[in-house]
């Protein structure tokens, strides 16, 4: 067997130009639609989706690479469908240019079966009726006859020794497990796409999905984890021309890597960083830099004011009207998260490597190669697990439980303790809340801020002894701008010349001699770009973060009262500025739970 | 060693230790005091690095020596003993044992070795100051004392001792209390130092019915006695902000009004400020002033009008309440003078009539109100 580029490298060397075999160019073109294993997968359950299944079985085998096999129970095709189907441009769902301004099905390029037989031995069975069906094979882009063969109720189409013919792409698949997770993610994103289409995926012998038909929320509990069910929130939102629906993860879902995020654009999965900078947009303050929310959104608007012929894969896309797409989709997440600031996040595994297996990890074979916990919770769970003292509700105790305190008061001032001179405890009547003293003390400072600049000016202690600040030349003249902001924050500033400035006065707040370090970091940190409500933001968030009470700092009892007085007065009492929590929930049901009272 | 020891007299002096045992440390052993059996006496001393105390006492003598014992646990079994006498004995391993009449008791003490030494003072730099006034001097300063270790110059008060007079200044930053006394003490010596405030809450107790009282300056320390006691502190070794040029010298709207009347209407409105700023707005006028506050918060606002002569041109200023407060209640006249310039600069605040001998002057900064 040739490498590919060799016979590319002998038609250069005759130095003619000609015509290129068809096997060749089929072979190429194969490049761009059949990438791995999985590209495979997706193409063939787009077609069996276009077909109108209800039921999709996967069925791999050694990450795909022996065996592919797609069943479905759609429309099926004839037998003069299935000899069609394996030549280049072939399609049944476009027939002419103006369709292309409207594409309602996933595929529509007629390139995937003849690609994916160019570089496989492909076999696919129809069948239109209960009464007889036929199975045409393909190999190495040479189809044989159509035959006729037993009904299979839709469409199966098995892909054999995929690359067998190809040994360059072959020799760039990784490892059956890395294949294999891939599949799995691409059959989880169309699983998300449709919820009213069962799913399953068969492994080997290892059953990874069984998805039976269901609701969004429904599939997401099934697809992940159970306890997502109990973390999400709906999205539901029109806007002429633009629907919005779906569900957002709240702040238990948040994970270190841009994972669980999840777009459908008219049905069809898309990646686009345009759309996810609009779902971020909307967490703003709740999440910090390096965190991602969870979500699982479907954007439908008219098949016109988007393009998805950009790629052979599908997956990006072009808006006639980019930005207006980015505001809906922001207006519709921020709605749907609106009341997560007023959410408490409950106690979370927090002593040291988890007591607790993650939910779903243990029952699942150690050769299964994908994350534990985020597939569905057949695993039986092990006596004394997070399910143990629940009765039979395992999973709703987990940590994505969020618990309102809204109806009891959310501190007790007379139950209050300092602890390493950093967090603040409290009794409450559900068990104990604790509360990082500088976070807390950041939010209040930084919803201050903000409402400084937008209106009532802070007070100004005045200093009997005015400090002189000097600054470079570039810098000097970026404070100056500042200086109408830093008023407003409660510092007092007077020009004095020769790059000097000298501060007055002070926000109530900060103690004298922190002034010169809070002022130079607003000013790092803004950049003296001084329009927009970014910059607010930032200087807000870097004024707050200076000028709040560290963590060992002693504090009274009245200043911890103050502290935590104001915090709960806030907006967003339960996050700093930068999306860390500021309290922590410990229900008197989990003491009991861990010195095994219940 | 061993000495036998009146219950009372070990009971007073552990009492009046644990003012210098700090309450938390990084450093274990300061939880203890030391004791010393020399010479016939017996010491008792504490320290928190920067004030040390030694209490010397009466004991019957058996065995000399030294050891460190937990304060609270030997002040707690002390205050429960009848009065009489006990036996102090430290066995193997500095375990001590404490004998009376009705029982023996067991603390495990530590090393004497342990216990930080005590610092050196050069006696030869004297100042003799009346008890009386010394106290007077704390009394009227301390407040002002910042407690934000981030300037540590302002975490004392500046003992300033000249030729002509002497003073003493503390501060804030915010406000700023200067008492000048107009008699030279005796001794001769002259020089500025920054006294910690703990240090003199402490040294204030053993004025009451001491005459004089001796200041034994050295390089790094001050050494006060006392009778049986001796009280040492580190000299804060800072350089204190220029207070003489922050005095304003044109402060031309004048209000004299009566002290109590102004104190309490004081504390009244302060009820209702704000938590955290709380800030009050006095509003300067022909009839004296009137006092007011508003808490969008708590919804809440109070204001009062105080009789007083006011001469000058209308003026709004803000203060913190409790500063404000602070100051009208440290003066001692019925009567207060302030002068006042604008909303933004420095008030002066001080008693229609001064002390013979004395001129105390306080200074107040103001708020620049919210909108």
């Amino acid at each position: 067997m040739r490498l590919l580029r060799e016979i590319i490298a002998e038609h250069r060397a005759v130095g003619d130009i000609h015509r290129m075999p068809s096997a060749l160019a089929d072979q190429i073109a194969a490049g761009e639609v059949v990438e791995r294993p999985a590209s495979v997968v997706k193409e063939l359950i787009e077609n069996a989706i276009d077909a109108g299944a209800t039921r999709i079985s996967v069925l791999v085998e050694q990450g795909g690479q022996r065996l592919i096999q797609v069943s479905d129970n759609g429309r099926g095709m004839d037998a003069a469908d299935l000899g069609l189907a394996f030549e280049r441009h072939a399609t049944s769902k476009l027939r002419s240019t103006a369709d292309l301004a409207a594409i309602a099905t996933l595929g529509f390029r007629g390139e995937a079966l003849p690609s994916i037989a160019s570089v496989a031995k492909v076999v696919a069975r129809s069948s239109t009726g209960p009464e007889e069906g036929h199975e045409i094979t393909v190999a190495g882009g040479q189809a044989g006859a159509v035959k006729p063969a037993p009904p299979v109720g839709g469409t199966t189409i098995q892909v054999r020794n995929l690359f067998y013919n190809t040994p360059a792409r072959r020799k760039f698949l990784k490892a059956p497990r890395t294949e294999n997770q891939h599949i799995i993610e691409v059959v989880r994103r169309f699983a998300l796409c449709c919820p009213q289409i069962a799913f399953d995926l068969t492994h080997g012998d290892k059953e990874l999905f069984r998805l039976p038909a269901s609701d969004l929320a429904g599939r997401i509990g099934a697809v992940f984890a159970r306890r997502y069910k109990n973390a999400i929130r709906p999205v539901a939102l029109s806007k002429e021309p633009f629907t919005v629906e779906g569900f957002v993860g709240n702040l238990s879902l948040v994970r270190g890597r841009p994972k669980e995020q999840y777009i459908f654009l008219n049905g069809r999965s898309v990646q686009d960083r345009l759309l996810n900078s609009a779902v971020y947009g909307a967490y703003r303050s709740l999440v910090s830099r390096g965190e991602y929310p969870f979500f699982v959104l479907n954007i439908s608007m008219p098949l016109e004011a988007v393009d998805v012929n950009v790629h052979p894969a599908k997956s990006e896309v072009r808006f006639r009207d980019e930005w207006r797409v980015y505001h809906v989709l922001k207006l519709a997440v921020t709605e749907a998260i609106k009341d997560i600031p007023g959410m408490i996040p409950d106690f979370e595994r927090p002593f040291g490597p988890a007591p607790f297996p993650a939910a779903g990890g243990p029952g699942l074979a150690p050769a299964l190669p994908v994350d534990s916990g985020t597939l569905f919770e057949a695993a039986p769970k092990p006596a004394g697990g997070e399910g143990a003292g629940t009765a039979g509700k395992p999973g709703d105790t987990g940590g994505g439980e969020q618990r309102s305190l809204r109806p009891e008061a959310p501190y007790n001032p007379e139950l209050i303790w300092q602890v390493h001179n950093k967090y603040i405890f409290s009794q409450v009547a559900s068990g104990v809340v604790m509360i990082d003293q500088h976070v807390a003390h950041e939010r209040v400072l930084y919803e201050e801020a903000l409402k400084a600049f937008n209106g009532s000016r802070r007070p100004s202690q005045s200093v009997l002894f005015p400090q002189v600040l000097e600054l470079a030349t570039d810098e000097y003249s970026r404070l100056i701008d500042m200086i109408p902001y830093l008023e407003r924050l409660g510092f007092r500033l007077r020009e004095f010349g020769h790059q000097t400035v000298i501060i007055e006065g002070l926000p109530i707040d900060v103690a004298w001699g922190r002034e010169q370090e809070i002022i130079t970091d607003v000013l790092d940190r803004t950049d003296g770009r001084m329009e927009g409500a970014e910059v607010f933001e930032k200087m807000a968030a870097s004024y707050s973060c200076k000028a709040a009470v560290k963590a060992g700092d002693p504090l009274t009892l009245e200043e911890m009262r103050n502290v935590v007085d104001r915090l709960f007065a806030t907006e967003n009492p339960y996050y700093c500025p930068h999306g860390r929590p500021t309290v922590v929930h410990l229900s008197a049901a989990e003491l009991d739970r861990r010195f095994e009272r219940i | 060693m061993k000495f036998t020891i009146q219950k009372s007299t070990l009971q007073g002096a552990l009492q009046q230790l644990g003012k210098v045992v700090p309450s938390r440390s990084t450093l274990p052993i300061l939880s203890s005091v030391l004791l010393s059996a020399k010479d016939g006496r017996l010491s008792l001393r504490a320290t928190d690095l920067e004030i040390s105390q030694i209490i010397t006492v009466d004991a019957v003598m058996s065995a000399e020596g030294e050891v460190a014992v937990p304060q609270r646990t030997f002040l707690e079994i002390t205050s429960e003993m009848p009065e009489g006498e006990l036996t102090f004995e430290v066995q193997k391993n500095n375990q001590v044992q404490l004998t009376t009449a009705f029982g023996t008791y067991s603390i495990m003490g530590k090393p004497a070795a342990e216990y930080p030494s005590l610092p050196s003072v050069d006696r030869q730099q004297a100042v003799e100051i009346e008890g009386k006034l010394l106290r007077r001097v704390i009394d009227k300063t301390a407040f002002a004392v910042s407690r934000d270790d981030l300037k540590p110059s302002l975490m004392g008060v500046l003992f300033r001792f000249q030729e002509d007079n002497f003073i003493a200044v503390a501060t804030d930053s915010h406000r700023l209390v200067r008492y000048t006394y107009h008699e030279p003490p005796k001794g001769g010596y002259v020089g500025d130092n920054i006294i910690p405030v703990k240090f003199l809450n402490i040294l204030t107790a053993y004025l009451e019915n001491v005459d004089m009282v001796t200041f034994n300056i050295g390089e790094n320390h001050i050494m006060v006695q006392s009778g049986d006691t001796e009280l040492y502190t580190r000299i804060i070794e800072e350089r204190f902000p220029d207070y003489e040029t922050v005095f304003p010298q044109d402060n031309d709207k004048k209000l004299v009004v009566e002290r109590e009347e102004f104190l309490s209407a004081v504390r009244r409105v302060s009820i209702f400020s704000n938590r955290t700023t709380h800030q009050i707005s006095l509003k300067l006028g022909a009839d004296g002033l009137n006092l007011s506050t508003e808490d969008a918060e708590t919804v809440s606002a109070a204001q009062e009008q105080v009789k007083g002569v006011f001469d000058g041109e209308e003026l709004m200023i803000g203060y913190n309440a409790n500063y404000l407060r602070d100051v009208i209640s440290h003066l001692d006249s019925d009567t207060v003078k302030a002068e006042f310039s604008s909303a933004v600069s420095a008030a002066i605040f001080y008693s229609e009539q001064q002390r013979e001998g004395e001129e105390l002057t306080m200074l107040l900064m103001p708020i620049r109100l919210s909108e």
